[in-house]
């Protein structure tokens, strides 16, 4: 029997490792112990059950809108969240598991970089979420098609579905104003006619002029019209119908109908493409049709809404939502895609996130800390919210003229926690695709290279930097 | 700065050099728990088979795991190949079998060791060609497939130590290698470590087995209470500084004789003509036993008395139970190859 040297260059001693060959390793190292482990088709068998019987426990209305909430909001959705789950579990195992089990002391002796052996764990830990992400998607997509279409017998039906359900739209809004100009002027001439209080702010009654002039501009008394300029870009290409949708509230949250008079006119001809008479319900969104042979070639729309004095009651819609356009950007399939793959760059960021806490505290401590993670970036939105309001705390009793210190205080703690969570904030891409919302590839890049490639980056780093610190003890 | 060093004595190349070495584990507050290894200075030729003695807390392990980088020194300095041992080329260099061989359980004894040889960046045949070589070296061809989950801790040893050899190291590290092997098992693996260093491979052990230590090793430490409290070659060690040999050429019978029989005339006795040599186990427990006396165990777990000292403070018939290896000489396995 003989064992042959390995040659090397100048004794070996000038061997610089690379770094790949440690990161191939360790992530067909961390497949096969999900797969010999059983725990990727534990996985699979908790995500198939979930496909299985979220829509046989919430039926949905009937609809073929109904159905796709079903499987692609709560059964995909419910999905994501097991696997969300898992990523952290999986994260915390990673390293955590080499440590308790003692397997660290051997592979932390030899060459592969604390980077290089996070890097690994990891991407073998990404393999398998994303393997299983997408076979649920997969495994959704063949349910919602099987499922709607079967709704539909005929062709026309099916076609109507196509067309109406299995499209992405992207959002067009009008021409907004900038009321800064508008409010500085009244400003000067309210405080001209010393109309301004004293206790009053000069920004903040700035900022209640701008809001009041937008509310109003965007109100209609009986018999009053406003008109709205849309620009199309390139035009519209006459193949697809373009949705023009609003919610107008009245002066009372009454059930009472209202009528509002449209006309739809391309903008620079004046040519009317459409005129109707709507009955909204205060509150709820309306949906008008404009039809694609209609709207062809057109390169800026103008909407004009006329409140008819039938209705005897002045009614708004929100200035932060005036109406607005949704035109098709793509199929159904495409857009799906996106969101799949957002879904994956989370799972991504999310098992890293309870890789770090796995380098830095135990099992329980590193799940929790990471759960605490996940909660904090899902309520992220909130912290923007709060952030940006100027009083936090609010009396019936009293009317502010300035925030008191708490509510600096407070914005300053809500501020924080906004720039800290707000950028690593979990989206929820499966409401797009249900609200036929095109997801913008900017939006695709931003979650792949912030989440699942800058933040991932950032936080190996300070794992290796940790576990270079990390000493290896078991019983001293 | 490269460090290297030139024995003066046998002009051999000193590849790990331990200067005032101290580790000192503290707890969360940063009190001072337990003082490991106190001031330890130690050097290490290439070739040499060198191991760490001392009852259980000495301080063996957490010297080997400093070695090897996997913990750091509270102070002094340790120098491998003339470098830190916590840089990646130098632990290129090395190779290390933990106290307990803490192997993937799910993989086989092929694939551990085609893990192991994929982070030292081997090339997929070269990784093959020395994953076969070490499963015939170690005898697990017939399970090498089997998950190692299933494996005998005596078998999951012997995965262990190919590890160790899957990068052909110049440096061998081993924590109580042939702790859980039989006898016929354990002598193999002394066999492989002494032809290992013939052929120029340095190997630093630590052992409970004095037996194995005194069989093997070229030069040994003996460590009590995180201290050094003896260095050098066996012979030296065991060799009674308080008495006199009076060393005759085997030619000259007739003044022998004389001398014989004047001592015998005089003291009424035969006296024993040989070479004196203490046995290293009487040496190892006395060395102890002085430490103890002459000071108190405070931070240590060698305040309690270990396995072996335990062990050795039975009777003579007892040492014999454990396994004897033969001698050292003639012994060396002739089929490793030569080093580059």
């Amino acid at each position: 029997m003989t064992i042959s040297p390995i040659h090397r260059e100048d004794g070996g001693r000038a061997h610089r490792p690379s770094a790949t060959c440690p990161i191939t390793a360790l992530m067909l190292l961390s497949i096969r112990r999900s797969v010999r482990s059983r725990l990727l088709l534990a996985l699979l068998i908790l995500c198939a059950g979930t496909i299985t019987f979220v829509p046989l426990a919430i039926r949905g209305d009937g609809t073929p809108e109904g159905y796709l909430l079903v499987f692609v909001r709560y059964a995909l959705g419910g999905s994501m969240a097991l696997l969300s789950v898992a990523a952290i579990w999986l994260g915390c195992l990673a390293i955590d598991a080499e440590f308790e089990q003692g397997s660290s002391e051997l592979l932390f002796s030899k060459p592969a970089s604390r980077w290089s052996i996070w890097m690994g764990n990891l991407a073998g830990a990404a393999i398998v979420l994303t393997a299983v992400m997408l076979l649920a998607a997969a495994s959704v997509y063949g349910l919602v098609r099987l499922r709607i279409f079967s709704v539909a017998a005929e062709p026309e039906e099916k076609s109507l579905l196509r067309e109406r359900l299995f499209v992405a739209r992207r959002i067009v809004c009008p021409r907004q104003e900038d009321y800064r100009v508008r409010a500085s002027r009244l400003l000067e001439k309210l405080d001209r006619n010393r109309w301004i209080g004293a206790g009053m702010a000069r920004d903040e009654a700035l900022r209640m002029l701008q809001y009041a002039l937008a509310v109003r501009d965007a109100s209609l008394a009986p018999g009053q019209s406003r008109t709205w300029i849309y620009d199309l870009d390139n035009g519209l290409t006459g193949d697809h119908a373009v949705l023009l949708k609003f919610r107008a509230v009245g002066p009372t949250h009454g059930a009472a109908a209202l009528f509002l008079d449209w006309t739809i006119s391309e903008g620079l001809s004046g040519r009317t493409l459409l005129e109707k008479q709507i009955r909204c319900l205060p509150g709820r969104e309306e949906t008008i049709v404009i039809p694609a042979a209609a709207a062809g070639g057109v390169r800026l729309l103008s909407v004009r809404c006329t409140n008819p004095r039938v209705n005897r009651t002045p009614l708004t819609f929100d200035p932060a939502r005036l109406p607005w356009l949704e035109i098709y950007a793509g199929g159904f399939e495409a857009n799906y895609l996106r969101s799949v793959i957002i879904l994956c760059a989370n799972l991504v960021f999310l098992c890293s996130i309870g890789m770090l806490s796995g380098c830095i505290f135990s099992l329980p401590t590193a799940a929790f800390t990471s759960l605490w993670w996940l909660l904090m970036v899902n309520l992220a939105p909130y912290f923007h919210t709060m952030a940006g309001k100027r009083f936090i705390f609010y009396s019936h009793h009293e009317v502010k003229s300035a925030p008191t210190f708490w509510d600096n205080l407070f914005r300053l703690f809500f501020s924080l926690l906004d720039r800290l969570f707000y950028p690593l904030r979990i989206t929820d891409p499966l409401q797009q695709v249900v609200e036929a919302h095109s997801i913008p590839w900017s939006q695709v890049f931003y979650e792949v290279l912030f989440k699942g490639v800058a933040a991932v980056l950032v936080m190996s780093l300070v794992a290796a930097l940790i576990l270079s610190r990390r000493q290896y003890i078991r019983n001293p | 700065m490269h460090a290297v060093q030139q024995r003066e004595n046998g002009n051999r190349e000193t590849v790990v050099v331990l200067r005032d070495l101290t580790k000192i584990y503290r707890d969360f507050w940063r009190r001072t728990r337990i003082r490991a290894v106190q001031h330890l200075s130690i050097e290490v030729s290439r070739g040499e088979v060198f191991g760490l003695l001392g009852p259980n807390g000495s301080g063996k392990t957490t010297t080997l795991k400093m070695l090897v980088g996997l913990l750091h020194p509270t102070s002094g300095s340790i120098s491998i190949l003339g470098r830190s041992p916590r840089s990646a080329a130098t632990r290129h260099l090395l190779g290390y079998l933990p106290e307990e061989s803490l192997l993937y359980p799910f993989l086989s004894a092929r694939e551990a060791l085609d893990f192991y040889g994929q982070l030292f960046d081997l090339p997929a045949a070269e990784r093959r060609r020395r994953v076969d070589q070490l499963l015939e070296m170690t005898g697990l061809v017939h399970v090498a497939d089997r998950p190692i989950g299933q494996y005998s801790r005596g078998m999951v040893r012997r995965v262990g130590l190919a590890q160790a050899l899957i990068n052909d190291p110049d440096i061998i590290v081993l924590d109580e290698p042939t702790a859980g092997m039989d006898p016929l098992a354990s002598r193999q693996v002394k066999d492989i470590l002494r032809s290992l260093a013939d052929h120029g491979r340095t190997v630093i052990l630590s052992s409970h087995l004095l037996a194995d230590v005194e069989d093997i090793c070229d030069r040994i430490a003996v460590l009590y209470n995180g201290r050094l409290r003896a260095v050098g070659t066996v012979e030296e060690l065991l060799v009674h500084e308080d008495r006199f040999i009076v060393s005759l050429p085997a030619a000259d019978t007739d003044l022998l004789r004389m001398i014989t029989g004047e001592i015998r005339r005089r003291m009424g006795s035969e006296p024993e003509v040989s070479h004196p040599r203490r046995n290293l186990e009487d040496f190892f427990l006395e060395l102890i036993r002085t430490a103890k006396d002459t000071e108190t165990a405070d931070f240590s777990g060698a305040s309690e008395p270990g396995l072996v000292a335990e062990y050795l403070s039975h009777g003579e018939e007892d040492k014999h139970t454990l396994p004897r290896a033969s001698s050292r000489q003639g012994n060396g396995n002739d089929n490793i190859a030569d080093p580059p």
